[in-house]
């Protein structure tokens, strides 16, 4: 198996425990939060804007460890195709193709931008 | 037993999804609006996260089994994901019932495209982007040999993964549907190539706006947990039962529920 081909087996496993292992820290967060005898969605009929960092900085002073595990399984799994993509540009790399790895970057840097967006609007 | 029902419907909408070869947008946004009353932003954004779970999970095997065109999945990436920036952007000025409209008729498209029986035509010619990037490859036949394929109408092609970024960053889906078919009918790749590399890339298109609504806030733990959880262990079971399902019939089952939910979706937007 030559070095390629290895970078994307180690891509495949990256994914595939990636899912697992942000599943399970979402599982651990909703299950920590739980409430059997109440409508959890009830607060969300309308919407209300509140960016991440306020629910990040209010969670944190309340030591809401629930919500906390949450959004850490979340920035894993959204992380993991931008991950993907990075790695795969690497894999271009190391195959000497300049041109797709170029490309490949673009596109992490334009995933990047409209994360930064999403923080700027 | 609000949340259970949740991770129920989740479980189910991975399972059906995987059968069916469709993200869990198209079954959860719907579900989450329509059932629980979740405003639709807060939907669309819940689902994003779920078309990360189950494209993230099949494309490891995808990679595995040599079908993905990496390098074309790539090239086709920056479409999507300059589309789903734009999605991302026009989503702040729409209004929720113009999103109820535009995803009542987006299943009202899919309901008429899975009734249509795909071809499996070939490119005889390789585009010129094609040859410059080597974007032709093989893929293993099911005696084990070696099947060569080209690939046309690149631009085409970039522009239609564009449309198909803008939906998905609007609807909260993985726009599947329209890129297998704008790699089936345009590219005219083989339909084997053109799923698992549709599939690689939806991923890729959902982060591209999750990323943007997770700091904007509208992903909610609360709804995405289960969901997100639902999913991965549905789209798990649905790929291991999908050898022994009569596809084809829930296919057809499937299609007259989208075409009721359908038909709800876009009575919410008219009267919204």
């Amino acid at each position: 198996m030559n070095e390629a081909e290895t970078l994307e087996l180690k891509i495949a496993k990256v994914l595939r425990y990636g899912v697992v292992f942000s599943g399970t820290l979402m599982f651990i967060g909703w299950m920590m939060q739980i409430q059997f005898d109440s409508n959890p969605f009830e607060g969300f009929h309308d919407y209300h804007d509140f960016p991440l960092f306020h629910a990040l900085y209010f969670a944190w002073l309340a030591k809401d460890w629930a919500l906390l595990i949450s959004y850490a399984g979340l920035f894993v799994l959204i992380g993991l195709p931008i991950a993907r993509v990075l790695m795969t540009g690497i894999l271009f790399l190391k195959e000497g193709d300049r041109l797709l790895a170029s490309i490949a970057f673009f596109v992490f840097v334009a995933i990047c931008t409209s994360c930064y967006l999403g923080f700027e609007l | 037993m609000y949340a259970l029902v949740l991770l129920i419907t989740s479980v189910s909408a991975g399972f059906l999804g995987s059968i069916l070869g469709l993200g869990g947008g198209i079954i959860l946004v719907p579900v989450l609006t329509l059932f629980f009353g979740v405003n639709i932003r807060y939907a669309v954004a819940a689902s994003l996260i779920s078309i990360i779970a189950t494209s993230s999970g099949a494309a490891a095997g995808f990679l595995k089994d040599r079908l993905t065109n990496l390098r074309l999945a790539v090239l086709l990436e920056v479409g999507t994901v300059l589309g789903a920036i734009v999605g991302f952007l026009i989503s702040r000025y729409v209004t929720a019932s113009v999103l109820y409209l535009i995803f009542g008729f987006f299943l009202l498209f899919s309901a008429v495209t899975m009734l249509r029986r795909r071809e499996d035509s070939r490119a005889s010619i390789n585009h010129p982007w094609a040859e410059k990037l080597k974007l032709a490859g093989r893929y293993p036949g099911a005696k084990g040999e070696w099947i060569h394929y080209q690939v046309e109408r690149v631009p085409f092609g970039l522009l239609a993964m564009f449309g198909a970024g803008i939906l998905s960053a609007l609807l909260g889906i993985g726009s599947g549907i329209f890129k297998v078919l704008a790699m089936d009918n345009a590219m005219r790749l083989p339909m084997k190539v053109s799923s698992a590399t549709s599939n690689f890339m939806i991923g890729v298109t959902a982060s591209a706006s999750a990323g943007a609504y997770l700091l904007q806030g509208d992903i909610k733990p609360e709804i995405a947990g289960p969901v997100a959880f639902g999913i991965i262990v549905g789209s798990y079971f649905g790929a291991k039962a999908m050898v022994k399902m009569p596809a084809v019939l829930i296919r057809r089952i499937f299609v007259v529920v989208l075409v009721v939910v359908s038909a709800q979706m876009i009575w919410k937007g008219l009267h919204a």
